[in-house]
C-alpha cells in the first residue's frame, strides 16, 4: 500500500531535481523579489578573480541585487560563439562582457543601445573621463552598445638576459633603443639579438617573435597602410604602403631571419619562447605582465615603444566593454544599469587597475607608477595612448582575419609576392563580398 | 485485437517510449532540421533571420569559375575541375580527407591484422600483451593527441631525435667509405604542409586496438580442422593464411573496412587539435571544414548543413559499393 505514495514522492523529487532550475530561470521573478542578474564574461582565472571582486563590491553597495557570475574560460572566438548560440536559443545573459572586435556582428540584434539610457551630459562626461578611443570602440553609427571597462595596447617586450647573451656572443655591447627608434633600427636590433651560439647552423636565440598579423597592425599603420577607409566600407589595403608593410612582415621571417620559422620551436607559444629566452623580443599587451612577474624574469625585462615608420608611430588598442541584453524586463533593466554604471565607478576601475594586466578605461585611475614600473618601462602602456589607434571596428573583423589566414602561408613561403597577396585578399569573397574594393584605390 | 494483445502492445510501447522519444527528439528531428536548413541561409543567431535560398548552397559548393586560368602554383586538382573553384576550401578538405582515408584505412587494417595474428599465438602471458596493445584504443582522446604532438615536435620530439641518431649513424658509416652526405634538415612534421598528413596517418595507428580486437575474435573463430586439413594437403603458412585465414575472417575485414572508412572520413578530433597555419590548411579535413563553416564566424549553418548532406550521400554510396563488392570477397559460413 505504501509503495504507490513512495513512488510518487520519488518522482516528484526527481522532477524537482531535474527541472527546478529551469522553472527558476523561466519564472524567476515570481519566486523571488530580489532581482538576480546573469553576468557573462570570459578570460583567464585572473579575470575570474577580478570580476568576483567587482561583483562582491557591487553586491555590498546594492544589497537588493544579486549577480550570477557566468564565466567562460578562454578568449575571443569561443566566447563569442557561445554568446551567439545563447542569444539564439533565448538564454543569453542579462549583462555581458564584449570585445570591440566582434561586437558589431551581434550588437544590432542582441544588445541594448546604452545611449538611450545615458543623458547627453553623462555621455559627454564619459568621453571626457575615458581614455582616447575607449568610447569610440563601442559606438556604431550614433548608437553606443557597450561602455568600456578596460583595454590594452601593444608594445615590445625585451628579455634582458637575451640582450646580455647576444652582447657576450658578438663581443660588443648592444645599445638599448631610443624612445623614438625607427623600424630600420628595430630590424638591426633584432638582427643583433639573433644568435647561433653553438654554430650548428640553427639559430638558438631569435631576435623577434613573428606576430599574428593583428599584432602586426602597429607596423602596418606605421608604414602608412590601412585596412579600411574612415567610413569602414572601402577596402584600402591595396596600395604601395600596404605592399611595403607585407614585405616587412615577410622579410622579418625569411630575409632577416630574426623570427623563428614554423617548426623551429615546435608548438612553443610566444610567451614560453620569451620566458625561456628563445626569442629576445615579442609584441604583446599589458596582459603579459602578470606572467612575467610570476617568473624569475621579473627583474630582467623591459617594455620598449613601437618603432616609428615612414607614416609615424602607432600602436593598436583594444577595449573590452560591458553591454546589456536587448530583451530585459524593467526590473532587471534597472539592476543591469546599476551594475554597468558601477563598473565605470572609481572603486571598480581600481580593482581592474590592481590586476596590473589591463588598463582601466578611466583616466583618473593611477597605474604603473612605482619606481620599479618606471624602470621596466611599464609607464609606456599609459603614455602610448597618445599614439594608439583602434583597429578597424566593423562587422566583418572575422572575415578579414580569415582572409589574411588564408593567404598568409603563400606569402611567408615565397609562393606569392606581397602584391599578389594583397590582390588575392581583395578579390576573395570574404573581403569583396563585404567591402567596396578597388573603386577608389589610391 | 484482443484486450490482452492491446495491453501487451501498450506495455511494449511504454517500455520503448524513452528510446522512441530520445531518437525522435535528439536524432530524427535534427536530421530533418539539417536537411531543411541546407536549403536556407542562416547565421545561427536569430530564428527570424532564416532565409530560403533553394539549392544555392549546393550550387555554391560545386561552382567553378572557368573564366580564370589555373596558375602553376595552384593545386593540381583545379585543372580537373576546369577552373578555379568558388569554394576552394571545400575541394581542399575533400582532397585532404581522401588522402587521409586512402592511406590511413588500409594501413590501419593491415597493422591491426598483423598485430591480431601476433597476439593469436598460444604464448604464456598473451592476455597481458593483448591488454597492453588494446589500452591505447581506450586512452584515445585529446590528451593522447597532445602527446603525439610532442613526439612529432621538430625541435625536441622523440621521433626526430631517433631519426637524428639514424642519420648520424648513416653519415658516420658513409664517412668510413669516403662518401660525403649532405646536411640533414629534420622534417617539420605537423608544421609543414608536406609533413602534417603523414604525421596524422601514423598517429592514427595508435587507435588500431579496436580493429585488432575484432580481428582477434574472428581469428579465434576459424575452425582448427581447416588448418589440419590444409596441413595434410601440404599447404605452407602463406597458403594457409591466403586460402583459410583471410576468407574466414573476411566478415571482420568488411566490418573494420566500413567502420574505418566512415571513421576516417568523419575524422575531426585530430585535425581540430593539431591545426596550425604553417600547414597551409593541410589538415583541413571535411568535418573540420563543416565545423568552421557552421560555428566559426561568419557562421553559415545552411551552408554547413548542405556540406553534411553531401558527406552523407558520399558515405552512403561508398558503403553501398563496399557492400556490393563484398559479395565477391566476403565469405559467410553456411551451416
Amino acid at each position: 500500500m505504501i509503495r504507490r505514495p513512495a513512488l510518487l514522492l520519488v518522482m516528484i523529487f526527481i522532477g524537482w531535481w531535474l527541472f527546478a532550475d529551469t522553472a527558476r530561470h523561466l519564472w524567476g521573478p515570481t519566486f523571488t523579489t530580489k532581482p538576480e542578474l546573469r553576468f557573462a564574461h570570459y578570460g583567464s582565472w585572473q579575470d575570474y578573480e577580478m570580476w568576483r571582486a567587482v561583483i562582491s563590491a557591487f553586491e555590498r553597495s546594492h544589497p537588493g541585487t544579486t549577480i550570477r557570475q557566468e564565466y567562460t574560460p578562454g578568449f575571443g572566438t569561443e566566447y563569442e560563439n557561445k554568446m551567439r548560440r545563447a542569444f539564439s536559443a533565448g538564454i543569453g545573459p542579462d549583462v555581458l562582457l564584449v570585445q570591440d572586435e566582434t561586437l558589431p556582428r551581434y550588437a544590432q540584434t542582441t544588445l541594448a543601445d546604452l545611449s538611450t539610457l545615458l543623458s547627453h551630459d553623462r555621455q559627454n562626461e564619459l568621453r571626457l573621463t575615458s581614455r582616447p578611443t575607449a568610447v569610440d570602440s563601442f559606438t556604431i553609427g550614433d548608437r553606443l552598445f557597450a561602455l568600456p571597462v578596460y583595454g590594452g595596447n601593444l608594445l615590445i617586450y625585451l628579455n634582458l638576459r637575451c640582450l646580455t647573451r647576444a652582447a657576450d656572443f658578438y663581443h660588443e655591447p648592444i645599445v638599448l633603443p631610443s624612445e623614438d627608434w625607427t623600424i630600420e633600427e628595430f630590424r638591426n636590433f633584432c638582427r643583433k639579438l639573433t644568435c647561433d651560439f653553438d654554430h650548428d647552423g640553427r639559430v638558438d636565440q631569435f631576435g623577434f617573435w613573428h606576430p599574428w598579423w593583428g599584432y602586426f597592425l602597429p607596423f602596418v599603420w606605421s608604414m602608412g597602410a590601412d585596412l579600411l577607409d574612415n567610413s569602414r566600407t572601402q577596402w584600402r589595403f591595396d596600395d604601395n604602403a600596404a605592399i611595403s608593410a607585407m614585405q616587412l612582415y615577410h622579410d622579418l621571417l625569411r630575409t632577416d631571419r630574426v623570427c623563428p620559422p614554423p617548426g623551429a620551436l615546435g608548438q612553443m607559444r610566444q610567451d614560453i619562447a620569451f620566458l625561456t629566452g628563445r626569442t629576445a623580443t615579442v609584441i604583446n599587451g599589458p596582459w603579459f605582465i602578470p606572467l612575467l612577474e610570476e617568473s624569475d624574469l621579473r627583474n630582467e625585462y623591459l617594455v620598449l615603444p613601437i618603432p616609428r615608420g615612414p607614416a609615424g608611430r602607432f600602436t593598436r588598442v583594444t577595449w573590452d566593454g560591458i553591454a546589456m541584453s536587448k530583451n530585459l524586463n524593467l526590473n532587471l533593466r534597472s539592476a543591469a544599469s546599476d551594475f554597468i554604471g558601477f563598473t565605470q565607478s572609481k572603486p571598480a576601475q581600481e580593482i581592474f587597475a590592481a590586476s596590473r594586466r589591463l588598463i582601466p578605461s578611466r583616466t583618473d585611475v593611477p597605474m604603473f607608477q612605482s619606481p620599479q614600473d618606471v624602470r621596466r618601462g611599464l609607464t609606456r602602456f599609459i603614455t602610448s595612448f597618445e599614439y594608439a589607434r583602434l583597429q578597424p571596428i566593423n562587422p566583418y573583423w572575422n572575415e578579414i582575419n580569415q582572409a589574411f589566414r588564408k593567404y598568409q602561408y603563400d606569402l611567408l613561403n615565397d609562393r606569392i609576392s606581397p602584391r599578389e597577396f594583397l590582390n588575392r585578399i581583395s578579390r576573395d569573397p570574404l573581403i569583396a563580398g563585404h567591402f567596396a574594393v578597388g573603386a577608389q584605390t589610391r | 485485437m484482443s484486450t490482452a494483445q492491446t495491453t501487451s502492445t501498450g506495455t511494449f510501447l511504454k517500455f520503448l517510449s524513452p528510446w522512441l522519444v530520445g531518437t525522435s527528439v535528439l536524432v530524427l528531428l535534427p536530421v530533418i532540421a539539417s536537411l531543411v536548413l541546407s536549403f536556407t541561409s542562416w547565421d545561427g543567431l536569430s530564428i527570424h533571420d532564416i532565409h530560403w535560398v533553394g539549392s544555392a548552397n549546393y550550387r555554391q559548393i560545386f561552382e567553378v569559375d572557368s573564366s580564370r586560368e589555373v596558375g602553376p602554383n595552384d593545386p593540381w586538382y583545379w585543372r580537373l575541375l576546369g577552373g578555379i573553384p568558388k569554394d576552394a576550401q571545400f575541394y581542399k578538405s575533400v582532397y585532404n580527407t581522401t588522402i587521409f582515408a586512402v592511406f590511413a584505412v588500409p594501413l590501419g587494417l593491415a597493422a591491426a591484422l598483423g598485430l591480431a595474428l601476433l597476439l593469436n599465438q598460444p604464448l604464456r602471458g598473451i592476455s597481458a600483451f593483448r591488454t597492453i596493445y588494446y589500452l591505447p584504443y581506450i586512452l584515445s582522446g585529446v590528451g593522447t593527441i597532445l602527446l603525439w604532438q610532442w613526439l612529432f615536435n621538430p625541435d625536441v620530439g622523440l621521433i626526430n631525435l631517433f631519426l637524428k641518431y639514424l642519420v648520424t649513424l648513416w653519415t658516420w658509416t658513409s664517412g668510413l667509405f669516403g662518401h660525403q652526405t649532405s646536411p640533414w634538415s629534420p622534417p617539420a612534421w605537423l608544421y609543414s604542409p608536406q609533413g602534417c598528413k603523414p604525421a596524422v596517418i601514423l598517429m592514427n595507428l595508435w587507435g588500431m586496438g579496436g580493429a585488432m580486437l575484432i580481428f582477434l575474435a574472428a581469428l579465434q573463430n576459424v575452425p582448427p580442422h581447416l588448418y589440419a586439413a590444409a596441413q595434410l594437403d601440404g599447404a605452407n603458412r602463406r597458403q594457409k593464411f591466403r586460402c583459410i585465414t583471410l576468407p574466414q575472417i573476411s566478415p571482420a575485414i568488411l566490418f573494420n573496412l566500413i567502420a574505418g572508412l566512415s571513421g576516417a572520413v568523419r575524422s575531426f578530433k585530430i585535425p581540430y587539435v593539431l591545426q596550425h597555419w604553417s600547414q597551409n590548411d593541410g589538415l583541413l579535413f571535411y568535418m573540420l571544414y563543416v565545423y568552421r563553416s557552421a560555428f566559426e564566424s561568419p557562421a553559415r549553418i545552411g551552408y554547413a548543413s548542405a556540406l553534411i548532406w553531401i558527406l552523407f550521400v558520399v558515405l552512403f554510396v561508398l558503403t553501398a559499393l563496399t557492400l556490393l563488392t563484398s559479395r565477391r570477397w566476403v565469405h559467410y559460413e553456411v551451416r
